[in-house]
């Protein structure tokens, strides 16, 4: 075991306590790379957006709010603009069968559910050698005729291996917005009315 | 040759010389240092926020799975295997959701060290950073004079049958004189005291000799059996880590003592100090040594002492449902 461990030490990249600077994770979010077609097969259409949204508030409610994970002695910050990163992960429900309008200050169109978001857990855990994002988004209505809230959640796996840990982190991260925006896609019954 | 890896080699090379050459922390917390006019204060870290599978093939579970050699290994294993067991652990994920560990693990670390009155557990602070920069920061602005951190993470076995709970307690000197800069003070050789404690419970096995769907158990009930599981298993290593940290050398001579016999929790293996009466198969033993022993359904379990506390039990299915 001992030389397990010393093999292993000689192998990390070399770090030294004063060079570690907490890792700032990217100001928006970005769709994980679609799987590449087989030859021959045919990319899916895009999906009609027929559940109309209007986000009237973006809210953040991690705790802690400026730490996200870490990495040994190292730890993973959210960007310095939540508004716009939350936003920009919101935005990802418009590849998923949503018209999503951001209506914060202003009236709402009408036709559009008013609805609300709050980010309640973004964080990165390293384990099983790579990165396991865990993201929670809540949805709730401001329409008081149309009560709803409900969390989605999603946990994505990237490994380390021949990778950076910003690149991977972002990666785990980012895959698992998108599967916290997929299940809210699978449950858009609950917000659309047709 | 660089700095950086001359340091790492002298590193490697410190492993593999014997541990009796190196300095280490005390066995036990000095009497000088239990002095109920000035406590020690108590800072609790839980850096995850789900539960942890661990999907590698070092096996054991509870700690360690952050380890370098287990991300190298984990590392180099193919990716479908990995995926086919992260299927399965995101039904478990699912179904602990709104499970706050977080909670459970306050309140039972409040309730462990209530009786200790030179540690100040009824004011203890609570964080997600592990770091050695987020424990300097509270170290650095409380007026105690040394501040024990107590780092709690739970995991399910790779198999997913079992369920484990893992802590470790370091103590920390405020001031140091030997440590040179602040950060030095969180180093292994540098702390005052460590202990782990860890404990570990797994499904028994069907009488009818069926394989035994563990996801499903787990999960069964909106998770019921598992988050019922969990609060017992933090009950547990929040009062083995108040434990640790009152033993005292007499406890360590009794733990020591060669007449007790082995056992292997995991990769865990030391001296059964308590629930030997526990074990299912004695007979299988030769009395002193007793390897991958079983633990009767239903019963508190076995605890060991591999140097920290390690203890296990087994559940039978139904008897949490």
């Amino acid at each position: 075991m001992r030389a397990l461990l010393a093999v292993a030490l000689l192998a990390i990249p070399s770090a030294t306590l004063a060079e570690l600077k907490p890792g700032v994770m990217n100001a928006t979010y970005a769709e994980p790379e679609a799987p590449k077609l087989a030859p021959g097969e045919k990319a899916p259409p895009p999906i009609p957006q027929t559940c109309k949204i209007a986000i009237v508030g973006i809210e953040d409610l991690r705790d802690p709010a400026n730490y996200m994970g870490n990495f040994f002695d190292n730890h993973f910050e959210p960007p310095a603009d939540r508004q716009a990163w939350i936003k920009s992960m919101v935005a990802g429900l418009g590849t998923r069968g949503f018209d999503v309008k951001f209506a914060e200050t202003g009236a709402v169109s009408a036709g559009y559910l008013p609805v609300k978001v709050a980010l309640k857990t973004a964080w990165l855990d390293y384990h099983n050698g790579g990165f396991y994002g865990t993201v929670i988004l809540r949805l709730s209505s401001a329409d008081a005729s149309r009560p709803f809230e409900k969390s989605y959640r999603g946990t994505f796996w990237r490994t380390l291996l021949m990778a950076t840990v910003m690149g991977r982190s972002n990666d785990a991260l980012n895959g698992a917005v998108a599967l916290s925006l997929n299940r809210i896609a699978e449950d858009a019954k609950v917000f659309c009315p047709n | 040759m660089p700095i950086g890896f001359a340091m790492r080699v002298a590193s490697a090379v410190c492993l593999a010389v014997p541990t009796a050459v190196l300095a280490f922390p005390e066995e036990t917390i000095p009497e000088a240092n239990r002095n109920p006019a000035d406590p020690i204060s108590l800072h609790v870290i839980v850096p995850q926020v789900e539960i942890r599978a661990s999907i590698n093939a070092a096996g054991g579970g509870g700690g360690g799975s952050e380890s370098i050699v287990g991300a190298l290994i984990v590392g180099a294993m193919e990716s479908s295997r990995t995926k086919k067991a992260e299927d399965k652990a995101e039904q478990i994920r699912m179904a602990m959701e709104g499970f706050d560990a977080d909670a459970i693990v306050k309140r039972e670390v409040a309730r462990a060290f209530s009786g200790i009155n030179w540690i100040n557990g009824s004011k203890a602070s609570f964080a997600k950073d592990p770091t050695l920069w987020g424990k300097m920061a509270v170290l650095d602005a409380g007026s105690a004079p040394q501040m024990a951190s107590l780092k709690i993470t739970y995991e399910m076995t790779p198999d997913l049958s079992g369920v484990g709970v893992s802590a470790v307690v370091e103590l920390v000197d405020k001031v140091n004189p030997r440590a040179k800069k602040p950060e030095k003070r969180f180093l292994p050789e540098r702390v005052a005291f460590v202990k782990g404690a860890h404990t570990i419970t797994s499904l028994a096995p069907d009488s009818s000799g069926k394989p035994i769907d563990s996801v499903a158990a787990w999960t069964a009930n909106d998770g019921k059996l598992l988050k019922q599981t969990l609060i017992e298993s933090i009950a547990k290593v929040a009062d083995l880590s108040a434990r640790a940290m009152q033993l005292r050398t007499t406890d360590m001579a009794a733990f020591n003592d060669k007449t007790l016999p082995k056992m292997s929790i995991g990769w865990h293996r030391g001296r059964i100090i308590e629930g030997a009466d526990a074990l299912a198969t004695p007979e299988t033993s030769n009395g002193i040594v007793r390897t991958s022993a079983t633990v009767t359904p239903g019963k508190p379990g076995v605890l060991i002492w591999a140097g920290y506390f390690a203890h296990t039990r087994t559940l039978a299915l139904g008897a949490g449902q």
